[in-house]
């Protein structure tokens, strides 16, 4: 399993169904790339409106990381 | 013993070939300004020619769990058209499109400029247990009737809330534009 299969599981952990954006120039994800994910917060005409604040208080790195190792 | 004639007297009309006896030298011997019909200077553009060219391409690898629409990390360009007739082609190439091991997720892709799809290709991968780098590749033809700038971009989504990733394994896409004289 990759490490991007990896987060997403971790995340869907945390947070079922949640919607989010990575983008990640290698396959090791780094809390650097975690603060840089974009959060959806809703959608207009089709295209998701986003955020970089993390909206979830329940998606840490650390929990997220967490998870991560689990798997 | 081979006689030359040279004649002084200025020619008029249509030079013959007899009369050329030969080659005309271009570079030294040749003035004024050739026609842009001919090819010559001062040419301007005819329909379909091509005026411009304008390509970004990226490794970096996209995913996301978004059911709605998101941009390609780095995949936008910009272009400022030289007339408002121009015509704009757009390529998109996708690759590394890999969506998780479940019949329910597809991948959408699609090229958006401003409010306007321009191309798009829905679930791919939808219906497979395991749709791994596929690869994709759309082309739009515009017709903005504007010289202000232009960003074209590839966005993508999944059809449910489970990851999707585009340039997965370290694969180049790449979105190309051209201005066409309309």
């Amino acid at each position: 399993m990759s490490n991007i299969d990896k987060f997403y599981k971790a995340l869907f952990i945390l947070k079922p169904n949640v919607e989010a954006t990575l983008s990640t120039e290698n396959d090791e994800i780094t809390e650097t790339d975690f603060d840089k994910i974009e959060w959806n917060t809703g959608e207009e005409n089709g295209i998701a409106i986003t955020t970089t604040t993390n909206p979830h208080s329940e998606i840490t790195w650390p929990l997220v990381k967490a998870e991560m190792d689990k798997l | 013993m081979a006689l030359t004639v040279v004649k002084t007297t200025a020619l008029s009309g249509t030079i013959t070939n007899a009369q050329l006896a030969g080659s005309i030298d271009l570079t030294a011997k040749v003035t004024g300004t050739l026609p842009a019909g001919n090819g010559g200077t001062g040419r301007t553009a005819v329909t379909g020619n091509v005026l411009q060219v304008i390509r970004a391409s990226t490794t970096t690898t996209t995913t996301t769990s978004s059911t709605s629409m998101v941009d390609i990390t780095n995949l936008t360009v910009n272009i400022t058209p030289s007339a408002t007739s121009s015509k704009i082609y757009v390529i998109m190439n996708v690759n590394g499109i890999t969506s998780a091991a479940a019949t329910t997720s597809g991948t959408s892709l699609r090229i958006y400029q401003a409010s306007d799809v321009s191309g798009e290709a829905i679930n791919i991968g939808f219906g497979t247990t395991d749709a791994l780098n596929d690869s994709a590749t759309l082309t739009a033809f515009e017709s903005p009737s504007s010289t202000s700038e232009l960003t074209y971009k590839g966005q993508c989504r999944n059809r449910e809330a489970a990851a999707v990733t585009v340039n997965n394994s370290s694969d180049t896409s790449s979105i190309t534009v051209m201005e066409i004289a309309g």
